[in-house]
């Protein structure tokens, strides 16, 4: 009689007062204190009566290996990270559901989206980035940056990293079929292929390359968070490709309910307040938090037409790229 | 629960019964237990991966040219790295005999440099040879524009060849220090000089076993992961070991993962068949250290080497410094910090732990087959080996998988602690099989005639015998774990980190100030550990 009522009193206030947990997968940088994850943790958690449990991968090319190497048997309930070129890989793994955003809720972002089962959260352009205190006259186009010998270039493996193969995806819009040799052009002066794009950024940090592939709003980042003007985005005449960061509910979800609540609140300032500032990416809606500073530094580029790969069109991509370097 | 099991046996069955069940625990299959483990999760691992081939509709494997690319790299660095570090290693222990430093110190500074963590070193390097680096900032204020990369193959071999030069002048030291008194009298009667005497009569001394030390350091330098990854500036620029990795975590591809990882392995096996072959020889490592007969000075040259040497290993350590220069409270003990440290030490403790208990079973059981000359000892050595073959990312894939399929059951700490416990576990009983066989035959005669039991033997009378070299060995395994940066790699979560983990994360996010603090206390409480152990366990032997 005693045990019950001890277990009565300790354990049974333990269930009651159990909140649900949402498992989300995503990459390091994400979910780091630096990162835009705690904020959104807490916004969330203020409305959901839940707790967010975050697991982490290497990379966003990471993150969809993980789930599908497991069939999600470590019970995730979202994949937040991955981007507009993998998608389509994602779509044929069948791991994912449809989300349940209406066509309304969609058409109020700032950017065109149709996608049944992945949901954008953030944006950007891909952009050489340079330090003007060193480089005085940065190159104007794609052609001009592949001629200038005195330059030293650091890219992203395309196997590895979405920006790496966001590059690929670029010249590829620009070059089509002549792609290899505008890579072979522009070997020349790539000095360093690091694996994921953070790897290269430090590397430029530190003075190992002239220029960076990397987002046209990274100025801001050192303008906002380390009041360093000095580094700006080489914003080219012919356009820059756009790389989209989706989320996606995985279809053996434990908490789909408490997922697509997720979801909803991805698309609202709770969420988008923290990704100028957090992620350093372009927000999906107008009018969040201190935009017009963050604007200002990481002013949009022209943009190319947007493109949805398939797997067998990033195969082309990496392709052009790999056949450049044999 | 076993001991009220026992006294319910004995109640049941009587004394004599009761006493005979503890003798039979004192006994062989109590030691043994542990490698009969060691083996069912062998043969587990081997079932695993057969049965997950053999479900497999279709295999096709892509050998592509970044694949046979990164084979031919893998052993183009590993020869290139190997070559320096045997020549140069040998150069710099011929200049350490020649000089007055003490023996204790040289041996115990090689040995931290070859245990160093390699994150520490890379880091290290690039701070002292990056394009931001110090190097550059004294070329720049004297005004010398010569601008070089670290990044490429010119950093991989300079950081590889740092561990493995550290390890070949240790072993070719340790060689020099034991040249017998009397034999260098003899030479210097003869008036034959040090040149002389190295050519001629001291060589085949030194170079006695080498192929020993080659093929150790060729097999570090092809399971090259950390600094590969660091220092790779291409997509030419990979090895196998790092190709697997790729293909595990961009790729998803586990079946790619693992035949490269058998590729990996046999090749590793055909450079380990001089080891093999060289049979019931324990002799390998360890050498007895006696005090240096000095007829032989230093000159200019021998010192002008030494203060290239120091230069070379001494530079990267300044990182420490730097570190210590941003010193930040608050980030030593943030939670993430904190749990970073904890699990650090818990996975050092845990594998250390599993690989003790496999070595001391394994080495018990390879003694007591030596014993009765049987030849099925050389199987047990190969079965302690065959895990080392087996790149660690490999192994940490395929575990993956077998924790996948049995829905996630086993936490990650724990497969780290097991994949860290299989690659030491073969380090230490190289290092103990020396000490464990000695007077065996001697010790043999006499387990029989007192009627010892074999625990007894074991606690008795082995392990003060070999009790310096396993706190040694421990206390360096230890290290070894701490600083491990690839199985992590793969097994890591938000709540789940290593100290160089946190360390290559706090580096890949840009917060270079916070890295390097931690880096410097990680390294200082290394520093502080090896110096505790050998004051405690090692103070009046000298070190090995």
């Amino acid at each position: 009689m005693r045990l019950l009522t001890l277990l009565i009193v300790f354990i049974l206030p333990t269930f009651l007062g159990a909140k649900e947990q949402l498992n989300i997968l995503t990459y390091d940088s994400f979910t780091s204190e630096w990162g835009p994850g705690p904020s959104i943790e807490k916004s969330f958690e203020e409305i959901c009566n839940c707790e967010i449990n975050w697991s982490t991968a290497d990379s966003s090319g990471a993150l969809l290996s993980r789930v599908k190497l497991t069939n999600n048997k470590e019970g995730f309930d979202i994949l937040l990270g991955i981007d507009d070129s993998l998608m389509s890989e994602a779509k044929d793994t069948k791991l994912f559901s449809n989300h349940s955003l209406s066509q309304d809720s969609l058409s109020s972002l700032n950017i065109d989206w149709s996608d049944k089962i992945f949901v954008p959260f953030d944006y950007g352009y891909f952009s050489f980035i340079y330090n003007s205190s060193k480089l005085t006259n940065p190159p104007k186009s794609f052609d001009e940056l592949a001629a200038r010998d005195d330059i030293r270039i650091i890219i992203m493996d395309p196997r590895t990293s979405t920006p790496g193969l966001g590059l690929a995806k670029w010249i590829y819009q620009l070059k089509g079929d002549d792609s290899k040799g505008f890579w072979i052009s522009l070997q020349d002066q790539i000095v360093i292929t690091s694996k994921s794009w953070s790897d290269g950024y430090g590397l430029f940090l530190e003075g190992e390359g002239d220029v960076v592939l990397s987002y046209s709003t990274s100025p801001a980042y050192h303008a906002i968070a380390e009041s360093d003007e000095n580094y700006k985005a080489i914003l080219f005449e012919e356009g820059h490709a756009e790389q989209i960061e989706v989320l996606g509910v995985l279809k053996n979800a434990p908490n789909k309910k408490l997922a697509e609540q997720f979801v909803n609140f991805t698309i609202t300032k709770g969420f988008q307040d923290h990704i100028p500032y957090g992620n350093w990416m372009y927000p999906i809606i107008d009018g969040v938090e201190g935009d017009s500073d963050f604007y200002k530094y990481a002013p949009v580029p022209n943009s190319l037409d947007r493109v949805y790969g398939s797997a067998e069109d990033k195969a082309l991509w990496i392709n052009y790229w790999s056949s450049s370097i044999d | 629960m076993g001991l009220l099991k026992i006294k319910l046996y004995g109640s049941i069955i009587g004394p004599q019964v009761l006493i005979k069940t503890i003798q039979n625990l004192k006994g062989s299959l109590l030691i043994k237990l542990p490698f009969y483990f060691y083996i069912l999760i062998l043969i587990s691992i081997g079932a695993s991966v057969l049965f997950f081939f053999y479900s497999l509709e279709n295999l096709s494997v892509s050998y592509d040219n970044f694949f046979q690319q990164s084979i031919k790299f893998t052993f183009f660095q590993a020869i290139l790295s190997t070559s320096i570090s045997i020549t140069f290693g040998f150069i710099l222990s011929l200049c350490l005999y020649l000089s007055n430093i003490k023996s204790q110190y040289i041996t115990s500074t090689l040995n931290f440099f070859f245990i160093a963590p390699v994150l520490f070193i890379s880091y290290g390097v690039i701070f002292i040879h990056g394009s931001n680096g110090l190097m550059q900032k004294i070329f720049q204020l004297f005004n010398l524009d010569f601008s070089y990369s670290f990044f490429g193959l010119v950093g991989i071999i300079y950081v590889t060849s740092f561990f493995n030069i550290a390890l070949s002048a240790n072993y070719f030291y340790r060689k020099l220090i034991n040249i017998p008194e009397n034999y260098l009298k003899l030479l210097t009667a003869n008036k034959i000089n040090f040149y002389l005497a190295l050519t001629k009569y001291l060589r085949p001394i030194i170079l006695n076993n080498i192929i020993i030390l080659v093929s150790m350091i060729l097999i570090f330098c092809i399971s090259n992961f950390t600094i590969i990854y660091i220092f790779a500036n291409s997509p030419l620029l990979t090895t196998i070991e790092l190709a697997i990795y790729q293909k595990i975590s961009f790729e998803a591809n586990i079946v790619d993962a693992v035949i490269y990882g058998f590729i990996q392995s046999g090749l590793i096996i055909l450079i380990l068949i001089p080891i093999l072959k060289l049979k019931n020889n324990f002799e390998l490592l360890t050498l007895k250290q006696s005090e240096i007969y000095r007829i032989y000075k230093p000159n200019l040259l021998s010192t002008m080497i030494l203060i290239i040497f120091c230069f070379y290993f001494f530079t990267p350590c300044l990182v420490i410094l730097k570190g210590l220069f941003n010193f930040n409270l608050d980030l030593l003990f943030s939670l993430g910090t904190l749990t970073a440290f904890v699990y650090s030490f818990l996975i050092a403790i845990s594998s250390l732990f599993i690989s003790l208990l496999i070595s001391l079973s394994s080495l018990f059981i390879t003694r007591g087959l030596y014993e009765k000359k049987s030849h099925l000892n050389n199987y047990v050595i190969l079965t302690i080996f065959i895990i080392s073959f087996i790149p660690s990312i490999t192994l940490s894939a395929i575990l993956f998988l077998i924790n996948s399929n049995l829905n996630f059951i086993l936490p990650n700490f724990l497969i780290v602690s097991f994949i860290n416990s299989f690659l030491l576990t073969p380090l230490i009983f190289l290092f103990l099989i020396p000490k464990f066989m000695e007077n065996n035959r001697y010790e043999r005669l006499k387990v029989i005639q007192f009627k010892i039991a074999p625990l007894v033997r074991l606690i008795k009378i082995d392990f003060l015998k070999f009790k310096k070299e396993l706190f040694i060995i421990c206390s360096s395994c230890f290290v070894l774990s701490m600083g491990d940066l690839t199985s992590i790699t793969l097994f890591n979560s938000n709540s789940f980190k290593t100290v160089p983990y946190l360390i290559s994360q706090l580096y890949s996010n840009y917060r270079y100030d916070d890295a390097f603090f931690l880096l410097a206390v990680f390294v200082i409480f290394i520093v502080f550990f090896l110096y505790s152990i050998n004051r405690v366990f090692y103070k009046n032997a000298g070190i090995k």
